[in-house]
């Protein structure tokens, strides 16, 4: 594990991305047994950006809420304290995602369209499997692939290198970023939510989203990520420099009791989903 | 160039003025199929996504998108050609995109299981026999291998330019030179040698 590394390579630089202070706010109050709905609303409120952002996540297709949501009211009375707390988290972390990521090849934008995808794939197998936290799904979804903005921020200079080994073929890209770096996108992104205190199992999700099978967790949140990644890669739904050089687990999908045919499908309903968001993101 | 069309997964794009090009990003496992008519000098790229559809589930109705799965896509294809002037027996194509996804370092993996969740060769190969069942010779494909790519379809030339990620883009083959097409069963033989990644047929 390259933590140290890790450790050294983010002191070199003083701003590691930071979550909005509504988004800590918030969290902070759905974990506090006082704290009523009117407080979570009060908090959202006072951030008007923040609160069309999430309103206008909750009403897309890549959410999927069953009933349009008009009001921050609405959102939390509805969806509840839960649901609201991990559309905050998405929405927050939406700037950053939706900046461009160069080291991996990545106008602006894209990072963002593949972890919407992500997240409602993560959330359409969640589904399919009968895991109740779908809500977690989707947020697992949409984080993966934080750790792309921080290794772009920290490591420019070095993706050439990494891309020469990735090129020779014989490794995956993450293999090559841990050549490089001794570490790697998934590593660097669950240290960014470690930092963020964001539960466990929503980081061992990022960290082992490109081997599943590792994590030391019972939770199908990495598996649901996984197969969702792979999905969206297949599609070509936010392909960079590191292209296709990932190594797919099909004993994620046995695992998590889905088939062939379940992948295919949540690719096809993945694809409706983006024609039906359109540019809304 | 100028700026493209943007033809998005499971749509189809129609240009007819010449110098219009048409253009599908970042294909993966999705296959651009180019259909070109030269006298008619209509182009048209459809974004296919699934070699087969499957029941929509949890949904009322099926995905609105007839070029998103290969069974469909060509019927579909022919019939838009055919409202916009063209003539079924001119109509080329070309193939781009249907990359495999992971497998090289899938090792320890079921092959049977991974070769199922390959989507882009069964794109690939369905499109193929959609293309030799109704009689339109497939002149240029650039198929399969690991990486993504964007294909780009010009009106009055026929011309397509395909461009893999991190790479300069290439004009693969002009489908508006008639003489250039081979038949089917030219193209099934040269299939047997295995010609596919990057082959134009005829040129």
């Amino acid at each position: 594990m390259g933590t140290e590394r890790l450790d050294a390579l983010v002191r070199q630089v003083r701003d590691l991305p930071a979550l909005p202070t509504t988004v800590i706010r918030v969290m902070q109050l759905s974990n506090d047994p006082k704290a009523g709905v009117a407080d979570v609303a009060r908090a959202l409120i006072s951030d008007q950006a923040l609160a069309a952002r999430v309103l206008k996540l909750a009403n897309s297709a890549f959410y999927g809420a069953s009933r349009r949501i008009a009001t921050v009211s609405d959102a939390v009375v509805i969806l509840g304290m839960r649901t609201t707390r991990n559309l905050v988290m998405a929405s927050g972390c939406q700037e950053l995602l939706e900046s461009e990521v160069a080291g991996y090849g990545l106008p602006r934008g894209t990072l963002l369209r593949h972890s919407l995808a992500c997240a409602s794939g993560a959330q359409a197998l969640a589904k399919r499997t009968k895991y109740r936290g779908v809500e977690e799904a989707f947020v697992a979804g949409l984080l993966h692939d934080l750790g792309k903005v921080v290794m772009n921020l920290y490591g420019r200079d070095q993706f050439l290198q990494v891309l020469i080994q990735a090129a020779s073929g014989e490794m995956t890209y993450a293999d090559a970023e841990h050549a490089v770096f001794s570490f790697d996108h998934a590593e660097a992104g669950a240290y960014l939510l470690e930092r963020w205190n964001l539960p466990a199992t929503l980081i061992a999700a990022v960290r082992h989203h490109h081997a599943p099978l590792d994590a030391p967790t019972d939770s199908p949140l990495p598996c649901l990520v996984h197969v969702a990644d792979a999905i969206c890669l297949t599609l070509g739904i936010g392909l960079g420099l590191d292209g296709l050089a990932y190594t797919l687990q099909p004993e994620a999908l046995v695992r998590l009791g889905l088939t062939a045919d379940d992948f295919e499908a949540v690719a096809g309903e993945i694809c409706d989903t983006l024609t039906e968001a359109g540019t809304v993101f | 160039m100028g700026t493209a069309t943007s033809v998005e997964m499971g749509e189809t794009g129609l240009e007819r003025a010449a110098g219009r090009r048409l253009q599908a990003c970042g294909l993966g496992a999705c296959v651009g199929l180019c259909l070109y008519e030269p006298q008619a000098q209509v182009a048209l790229l459809i974004h296919v996504v699934l070699p087969q559809t499957l029941p929509a589930a949890g949904k009322a109705s099926a995905s609105p998108l007839p070029g998103k799965c290969a069974d469909t896509a060509l019927r579909h294809a022919l019939a838009e050609l055919a409202r916009w002037g063209g003539q079924k027996h001119l109509v080329r194509a070309a193939l781009v995109g249907g990359a495999q996804i992971f497998s090289p370092f899938s090792a320890g993996s079921d092959p049977a299981a991974v070769s199922r969740l390959e989507i882009g060769p069964r794109n690939v190969a369905a499109l193929r026999d959609q293309l030799a069942r109704v009689g339109v010779p497939l002149c240029a494909e650039e198929t399969g291998g690991h990486g993504g790519r964007t294909v780009t379809l010009e009106a009055g030339t026929g011309h397509v330019w395909v461009r893999p990620v991190g790479l300069p883009e290439r004009l693969l083959t002009t489908l508006g030179r008639r003489s250039e097409a081979l038949a089917v069963p030219a193209l099934a033989a040269l299939n047997a040698y295995g010609l596919r990644e990057g082959a134009a047929y005829g040129n």
